[in-house]
């Protein structure tokens, strides 16, 4: 049963990202996204990352795809145009995903994976608690870091964006 | 509660250890924030140059503190083995900071000679210091992300700061949309390496796959993946089509820093993942970075000489010297890596240098960087003249500059590390890149009808004095940094 949803979902996400970039138009590349992110939130619900799970849906499927929606309704959704000159890379790309794919697909036959933790405690696994106590634990130096890293990314989109003369 | 989970103890007397343990990365984010508040409360009338100092004093209390640190403190893993203190990253803070100092006193005058922002610039400037800083510290490969992207983030709008430049503009964008490239793929190798070893924390990685057979796809694939990322970001050919066009468009001093910090944060973060993580898999990665460093000689150094714009010919030079510093990296144990540290310092001063000569140049309007822009340096303010040759020499490689000696030093580890034929191709290029260097020298002594004097500010002046004076006398007295490379390269060399 989880194996079937695990594929369903994967296969899902799979084509979610083709759409993303193959749609001309961006409101449908946006939608393709919400598809990726959803069929990734499902996967993460089958490895009883239950907190993760809602996180996803709510922060990325919700907030951060509306915010694009809003972003490109904004901005009119035009269609992309023509290819011009470079009509060759579309062809050449898809020859290099082809190689890319088909040297993936050779290295990983016969793999054998690593066996899961054994002793996790699934009952307290992936619950906000547990992730909670890990962030100001064991990941407090990359979580404070992230912090820092946000700062300074909004320094910079206010610097970038802020109109000439608008120097108070 | 039903699912209460364990709390482990975290006492302040471990959170202090663990403060200590990179504390010139705290210091640094302190100093930040109040650069921060400082921007904001100080009106804009008296506001030139207070950012600026805060700036200075910071980095020179980061720079304070990690020398410290080296000379009394015992480094050791701090935040359950997410970073470390240990020399390695000692050395590197130093480096970073001084180049941060460096390049605070260069930029002063070119942004109010542009009209550009002081306030932002320097605080990213500091950001991407910190970024540099933990980057050379982590011992994981989740903080090695966080620093890369800190840092690139922060370059990513210095090098679009000019906002009425489209060039640029041109730069960031083209430097976001490749940095977000090779990032994905450095983050795609280090999720096959979790996958393979189940852990991030860099030791134990290098446990596990000590176990594992090195045939293992994952391990490979990883190792591919995370290279050609890593290759991105060093600007090694041939994974270098950024660079010229970012270099030449970013402001002429996040150019300067850029082509220093980066590269050494770069490397630096090669060394502690593919040396400290993965030194099992030495023949996988040994082999790609040879291909990597052989290519990025070649390209670099032949299509250096084509060039006319000074920030082109400096960036095509970066990807050659890209190329022979990988070979230490491949060379590795205690001489390679040590000359690799020692080769990544001494390259801040010359072509930093280098590179702040090129500052002075700029104008209201723009950038000058053709190699016409040089010409009767000498007589429009002639110590710049002999500060330039010494950068070009240095990064010719001629003795007695610090230059000679990196390559010396470099080559000879990887001689006797077996790799004769890349030391060949590097010897025969550096004789190519000799052709280049001294052509950017010849207008700068040549006579010329045009000898209006090139004012430089008393910062941008002693920041390049410096530069010029220790390219001559750390290369008079190589031996106390060679010493110090070695201290550094210790914690990662068995």
């Amino acid at each position: 049963m989880a194996i079937a949803v695990f594929f369903v979902a994967a296969a899902l996400a799979v084509a979610g990202g083709i759409g993303v970039v193959t749609f001309r138009q961006p409101i449908r590349s946006v939608l393709s996204l919400v598809v990726v992110m959803l069929a990734l939130s499902v996967e993460f619900l089958l490895l009883s990352a239950q907190f993760i799970f809602v996180a996803q849906l709510i922060v990325y499927a919700g907030a951060v795809m509306v915010l694009f929606l809003f972003v490109i309704a904004l901005l009119g959704p035009a269609r992309e145009t023509g290819r011009g000159r470079l009509r060759f890379q579309a062809a050449l790309s898809g020859l290099f995903v082809l190689a890319l794919l088909g040297l993936l697909w050779s290295m990983l036959q016969g793999i054998q994976y690593r066996q899961p933790d054994q002793g996790t405690d699934l009952s307290t696994f992936g619950t906000v608690q547990s992730i909670g106590i890990g962030l100001f634990t064991k990941f407090l130096y990359p979580f404070e870091l992230t912090s820092l890293l946000l700062l300074v990314a909004a320094i910079g989109a206010i610097y970038l964006s802020r109109k000439e003369g608008d120097d108070r | 509660m039903m699912l209460a989970a364990t709390i482990p103890t975290y006492t302040w007397s471990q959170a202090l250890a663990d403060l200590g343990q990179i504390s010139p990365i705290a210091t640094l984010t302190g100093f930040m924030l109040f650069a921060i508040v400082t921007d904001l409360v100080i009106p804009i009338k008296r506001r030139s140059g207070v950012v600026a100092m805060v700036a200075v004093v910071g980095l020179s209390y980061s720079l304070g503190t990690a020398v410290y640190r080296w000379l009394y403190a015992q480094g050791g893993p701090a935040y359950s083995g997410m970073a470390t203190g240990d020399s390695f990253a000692l050395f590197f803070d130093i480096l970073f900071a001084g180049l941060g100092i460096l390049t605070v006193a260069i930029s002063h005058s070119y942004l109010q000679k542009r009209g550009m922002r002081e306030g932002e610039f320097h605080i990213l400037m500091l950001a991407a210091v910190i970024g540099m800083m933990v980057l050379a510290s982590a011992t994981s490969l989740v903080t090695v992300f966080l620093g890369l992207e800190l840092l690139s983030i922060a370059l990513y709008v210095a090098s679009g700061f000019a906002r009425d430049d489209s060039r640029s503009q041109e730069a960031a964008a083209k430097y976001l949309l490749v940095g977000g490239f090779a990032s994905a793929f450095v983050l795609y190798g280090m999720a096959l390496i979790y996958g393979a070893s189940g852990t991030t924390l860099l030791p134990d990685i290098a446990k596990q796959v000590s176990t594992l057979s090195p045939t293992n796809p994952l391990l490979i694939l990883g190792v591919v993946l995370m290279g050609v990322g890593f290759a991105f970001k060093v600007s090694a050919a041939p994974f270098h089509m950024w660079t010229p066009d970012v270099y030449q468009g970013a402001p002429i001093p996040v150019t300067a820093f850029m082509s220093v910090g980066t590269k050494a944060a770069a490397f630096a973060m090669i060394v502690r993942v593919f040396a400290g993580g993965l030194p099992h898999l030495a023949p996988e990665w040994q082999a790609l970075l040879a291909f990597v460093a052989a290519t990025s000689m070649i390209v670099g150094n032949l299509t250096a000489i084509t060039q006319s714009s000074l920030k082109r010919l400096l960036a095509y030079s970066g990807i050659a010297q890209a190329g022979y510093v990988l070979i230490g990296v491949i060379a590795g144990g205690k001489a390679g890596l040590a000359a690799v540290l020692y080769y990544l310092f001494v390259y801040m001063f010359m072509n930093f240098g280098a590179f702040a000569v090129v500052t002075l140049l700029a104008g209201p309007d723009g950038d000058r960087d053709r190699i016409s822009d040089l010409s009767g340096l000498y007589k429009r303010n002639w110590p710049m003249a002999v500060l330039m040759t010494v950068f070009m020499l240095s990064l010719a490689g001629f003795p007695p500059t610090v230059g000679f000696f990196g390559k010396l030093f470099l080559f000879t580890a990887g001689v006797s590390a077996g790799y004769t034929w890349l030391v060949v191709v590097a010897v025969l290029m550096s004789v190519v890149s000799v052709y280049y260097y001294v052509r950017v020298l010849i207008p700068v002594w040549s006579t010329t009808t045009r000898a209006e004097p090139l004012r430089a500010s008393i910062s941008s002046t002693s920041a390049i004095a410096l530069s010029g004076v220790l390219s001559v006398v750390l290369g008079l007295y190589p031996t106390s940094l060679l010493i110090a490379a070695q201290l550094g390269a210790g914690p990662l060399s068995p």
